[in-house]
């Protein structure tokens, strides 16, 4: 609405990056980075964030287990700001075609300065593959990517993606989700927040009966923002979506999660169920929900519950009762609540290496 | 054909002969200028004699307005409101100057009739002369008991009954457009107080305009002898009405008010932009119960009323409660959110809500619920049917600031969908920054279940009346809720609304 | 009274396609006589249960079930209920938020109305629903809740039969409304269908076990399996079954 705003450093910079008639540069003039007067943005506001960082491109680095399969020119276009921004401002397209069996390790450090990602992994039909991811994002950092995935007609994917404390930086990953037919995907984040961090997945059920587990656990400690967006949309029928998201804030850290889905009038039949629960440690802390229902069909079961407090008092005397001492204890339940998103990964050795790692960052953040 | 394709394909061909306050009375109407601009502020001003503070307020209101713009957020879809092109003041000729019942036109009594308000009432609501002393005949004779009725017909309130029973307990209950000039201290420090002028496009174009509505005042102490009660009737063609409602419950008092709507059937769409404001000090407790059934349009989603409406509550002494209980089936198009400022350690707001969306009805609702104050509680229970090609959008708030420690909310929203041409949206914000609250929040979306009918339908009942006991049994936490009288009127309402979902 | 004349039914299931269940199941049941079914799980007893009663999702490709010579097919699901048929589900259900006696008020002066007859008043409805509460052990609070909510299994079958001790139906379809029923309650459920017995009532009871006959007496036992009515016989055909069980009748019908 109204007037565009003179563009920040950070906005200038992409700007001249730009080609004119580009459709992200038009948005970029129009409406620029996406800040707390969008709706979608209102808890979040990357621009007033990443306009205080140094506008001067960084490096983006790649450890993946091996070479992409192709690299192509970008041609996706979103509807999307951030995306559609990562599509004009990266060189190129990474695209990994999965195989049957194959664990794909990608390991993504973002050094001082801005970088733009695009890349595409495709899941082909049948097959039942892993994708690990892990970001880093260094000091003075703002890194923007945009990861599409498309899993085909009765294949399997199961995702975790981990996501380092970056207290001086920025992350904006999207991750644009298409299940075919009978498609299974198990998508499960530990996030730990940045300066601003901004996790979101669409999920499009294009097919029937397609499955997905979409769950979360995410810390935020001092200084942070972690924010924890999902839009599920269910265009299939039969579809099945089961969500779950724990948020712990401590000190004067912020989390945010925000849950859509979306079910289509052609979509009957669908289950969906979302479930967000947050713990708040201290005074100063924050966190913000807003899980949506959106629904044109009437022959589905859709049901959302979120629920906002502090650690159980009576849980913690019981356990002190017991001979645990407080802190003991205090840890104790923070790591069971955000265990139950982690404990659902199906292998058992990555959800093992989540799990000692939310008990060794724990003790960090809390 | 299964039961459900069938209530679906009924739903569908819903008639908008079913909408039985559809009719429109024929009398003669004085309307104001067209068009809103500082003359208008200055008619209406004129016409209610107002004092120059009341004027200097609209016009103050009318500025800001121009200099803002029409939300546009809600999950609803309608063509752009010529302001220009409507009527900011209609109202009977000589209305409340009738000396006895022959001077009173036909027309009127009818509609009072036709409202369902006893002949007596209505001689008393129009002020006959004499009829005062009638009231307590009037009250035995009323359906709905001890109610003391406030009616509204377009922009002007006809008038009010029962004033001298309650002046006893020390209740004032009258106009708002009396109030200001018989207790200016009261209008002038409180309008406004709970919803700023400037709070939103439809509220700053209230305070501008606003014709009339009701003005209640409850004393220290004093538990109010009789549920009060206002009926708002929109009547003449291409006028907004635009009534604005205070209520001040001062300490350790009670109230409980009921508000219905009704409007005729029109074509064109008309206007409602309302306001209402509810101030509770310590220990009071106000309980604002709503019946809106303004006209929804016909199938095809033509005429119906633009239903606005800013209403918020301030419990702002300790101990307070406020409860807004609504039963929406009215209304083309409806946006509207019902708020409590829960700002007196301990007080407590609970908004109870059933709203029934049916042809082409779009209706964006919700409640919002601000904790500020220590141990406050808050309770928000939503029921949303739609059925038709109706759009329906629970949209909410709950927000715990940081000094509101022990602050607890607790959500429930439940969508019934009858058919797949429409749609049930839930968007609830929750936002809390302290770890001494709890919050929870539940929603579900389901559909009339084929199961339940055929059981139902197996013990002897027909379709009609097994859809309606569902239905009654998916809200009944909220009927609950209403008071004795309007808890029938609701549920006969939310049978009209889904007639046709029925052979 | 009750005349199922090989009756041929599918039940439809998802994308046009059938399922062929009942395949030829005749029997009569004349007015006064109590009889039963008996057969493995799956063999289309309730299938039957649901067809009597009018349930959607059914096709009838054959045969016919008359009722006091009315045919049934084609009634909707209240008019049978008016003209006198009652189930008793096997699985009763919840419906939330409805009062268990509103519920049955309603459906009781429904049928008296299709009936031509004069409603219950209110005091009468009261009596009778205290008498029938009294003699299945239902308390106060239990008639306050809702239509089977929260109500344990045995509960739930107490509750059809108040239902039908309420509703007085000419003809009683009992689906299996023993399981789940502990010995106490078992007792009682049957001592409230036998109160219902008459000369002018007929009862088809669906059930697994002798337990229950060994109160209801029935006048005839049919064995019902893979959709087809077996064997018929008397009270002794039970006593047989639950010794050698249904063995003998495995591997398809006619
Ligand atoms: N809606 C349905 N769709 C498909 N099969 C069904 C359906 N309803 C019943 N059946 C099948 O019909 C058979 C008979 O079921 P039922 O009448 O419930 O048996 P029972 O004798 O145990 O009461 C079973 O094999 C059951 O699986
Ligand atoms: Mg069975």
């Amino acid at each position: 609405m109204g007037v565009a705003m003179p563009p920040n450093a950070m906005e200038a910079a992409f700007l001249a990056q730009l080609d004119e008639n580009v459709p992200a540069r038009e948005m970029l003039a129009e409406a620029g980075l996406p800040h707390r007067r969008i709706e979608e943005w209102k808890w979040s506001d990357l621009r007033a964030v990443v306009g205080k960082l140094p506008a001067e491109p960084g490096v983006l680095t790649f450890v993946a287990a091996r070479e992409s399969d192709t690299v192509a020119k970008q041609g996706q276009e979103s509807a999307l700001c951030m995306p559609l921004l990562a599509s004009a401002l990266s060189k190129e397209l990474h695209i990994y075609t999965l195989k049957n069996g194959e664990t794909l390790e990608l390991n993504v450090d973002a050094s001082a300065g801005f970088t733009h990602q695009q890349l595409l992994v495709l899941v082909p039909a049948g097959i039942k593959a892993q994708l690990l991811e892990h970001y880093t994002v260094q000091s003075c950092a703002f890194a923007n990517l945009t990861l599409t995935i498309v899993v085909e007609t009765d294949a399997r994917l199961d995702r975790v993606v981990k996501q380092d404390a970056a207290p001086e930086g920025a992350l904006v990953l999207t991750s644009l989700i298409k299940l075919a037919p009978k498609a299974r995907m198990a998508q499960t984040t530990l996030g730990f927040g940045a300066r601003l961090a901004r996790i979101e997945t669409h999920v499009s059920h294009a097919g029937e009966g397609a499955q997905i587990r979409l769950d979360g656990a995410c810390v935020v400690g001092a200084g942070l923002h972690l924010d924890q967006t999902s839009v599920v949309c269910h265009e299939g029928a039969h579809g099945q979506t089961d969500e779950l998201f724990k948020t712990v804030v401590a000190r004067d850290g912020k989390g945010v999660f925000q849950g859509k889905v979306y079910v289509s009038g052609g979509a009957q039949k669908t289950d969906a169920r979302m479930q967000h629960r947050g713990l708040l440690l201290d005074d100063k802390a924050e966190i913000d929900a807003k899980p949506e229902l959106e629904i044109y069909a009437d022959d589905v079961v859709c049901t959302h519950g979120n629920a906002l407090g502090a650690i159980d008092d009576e849980a913690l005397f019981y356990m002190r009762q017991r001979g645990l001492p407080e802190a003991a204890a205090r840890t104790l339940l923070i790591e069971s609540f955000l265990a139950e998103p982690l404990e659902r990964i199906e292998d058992e050795k990555v959800r093992e290496h989540l799990l000692a790692l939310l008990r060794t960052r724990l003790g960090v953040v809390t | 054909m299964p039961a459900i394709k069938e209530t679906i394909e009924d739903v569908r061909r819903l008639e908008a002969d079913k909408y039985k306050y559809g009719f429109t009375t024929e009398i003669e109407q004085e309307f104001g200028p067209k068009g809103l601009n500082e003359e208008t502020i200055r008619f209406i001003s004129g016409k209610k004699n107002e004092p120059r503070w009341m004027l200097d307020w609209r016009l103050d209101a009318y500025r800001r307005w121009t200099r803002m713009a029409e939300p546009n957020w809600a999950k609803v879809d309608y063509p752009p409101i010529d302001y220009q092109g409507l009527h900011y003041y209609a109202a009977p000729k000589n209305a409340s100057k009738y000396k006895n019942l022959g001077e009173v036109p036909q027309e009127l009594l009818d509609t009072y009739k036709k409202l369902g308000i006893p002949r007596k009432e209505a001689e008393v609501l129009l002020g006959l002369e004499g009829a005062g002393q009638s009231a307590a005949e009037a009250r035995t004779e009323a359906l709905s008991g001890q109610v003391a009725v406030d009616a509204v017909f377009d922009s002007v309130s006809v008038a009010t009954t029962f004033k001298e029973e309650l002046a006893k307990a020390g209740v004032i209950f009258m106009p708002i457009s009396e109030a200001i000039h018989e207790h200016p201290e009261l209008v002038r420090k409180y309008l406004g107080a709970v919803v700023p002028v400037t709070d939103n496009f439809f509220a700053t174009l209230n305070s501008a305009v606003f014709s009339d509505g009701s003005f209640v005042y409850v004393p220290k102490g004093v538990r109010c002898p009789m549920e009060l009660s206002t009926y708002f009737r929109i009547n003449a063609a291409g006028a907004g009405q635009f009534e604005r409602t205070l209520i001040i419950a001062d300490e350790g008092s009670y109230v409980s008010y009921l508000e219905g709507c009704t409007a005729p059937m029109r074509d064109e769409n008309q206007l409602h932009a309302a306001v209402v404001e509810l101030l509770a000090f310590d220990d009071a407790e106000i309980k604002y119960s709503t019946v809106q059934n303004w006209w929804p349009g016909d199938v095809e989603g033509k005429g119906g009323v633009y239903n606005f409406v800013t209403k918020r509550a301030n419990c702002h002494g300790r101990n307070s409660k406020v409860s807004w209980t609504q039963v929406e089936t009215g209304s083309a198009i409806t946006w509207k959110y019902p708020s409590c400022v829960l700002k007196g350690d301990n007080s407590r707001g609970e908004f109870y809500s059933i709203a029934v969306t049916n042809g082409r009805q779009q209706a964006d609702t919700g409640s919002k619920m601000i904790h500020l104050g220590r141990n406050t509680k808050s309770r928000i229970i939503s029921k949303g049917i739609s059925a038709g090609r109706s759009d329906q959008t629970y949209r909410g708030l709950v927000s715990v600031h940081g000094k509101a420690e022990g602050a607890r909310n607790f959500t429930q929203c439940d969508s019934l969908l009858i058919g797949d041409t429409c749609g049930a949206h839930t968007v609830p914000y929750v936002e809390t920054r302290t770890p001494k609250a709890v919050l929870e929040h539940e929603a579900s979306t389901s559909r009339l279940s084929e199961e339940q009918l055929f059981y139902a339908r197996q013990r002897g009942l027909d379709e009609e009346s097994a859809v309606a006991l569902l239905v009654n049994g998916f809200c009944r936490e909220v009927l609950q809720e209403l008071p004795m009288e309007f808890a029938v009127e609701a549920q006969a309402l939310l049978g009209v609304s889904l007639e046709g979902s029925v052979g | 009274m009750l005349v199922i004349d090989n009756l041929q039914v599918c039940v439809k299931m998802e994308e046009g396609k059938g399922r062929h269940i009942l395949k030829g199941v005749s029997l009569e049941v004349p007015a006064g006589q109590v009889h039963a079914i008996m057969g493995p799980n799956g063999c289309g007893k309730s299938t039957l249960s649901y067809l009597l009663s009018g349930r959607e999702g059914y096709e009838i490709i054959g045969g016919s079930m008359m009722f006091e010579g009315q045919d049934l097919a084609g009634m909707e699901p209240e008019d049978r209920a008016a003209a006198g048929m009652f189930l008793s589900f096997q699985y009763p259900v919840e419906i939330p938020g409805v009062p268990i006696l509103t519920f049955v008020k309603e459906a009781l002066n429904a049928q008296r109305r299709a009936r031509g007859e004069d409603e219950t008043s209110t005091p009468q409805f009261m009596k009778l629903a205290r008498e029938a509460a009294a003699q299945l052990d239902i308390t106060h609070e239990m008639l306050k809740r809702p239509v089977n909510v929260d109500f344990s299994g045995g509960e739930k079958k107490r509750m059809e039969i108040f239902q039908a001790l309420m509703l007085q139906p000419k003809f009683l379809i009992l689906d299996e409304t023993d399981s789940g029923l502990d010995i106490d309650a078992l007792k009682m459920v049957a001592e409230g269908v036998n109160t219902l017995r008459g000369k002018e009532r007929g009862m088809l009871v669906i059930t697994h076990y002798q337990r229950l006959l060994d109160y209801l007496k029935p006048d005839v036992v049919h064995v019902m399996a893979a959709g087809c009515i077996r064997e018929t016989g008397g009270p002794e055909l039970a006593l047989k079954l639950e010794e050698a069980g249904y063995d003998k009748y495995a591997g398809g019908g006619a």
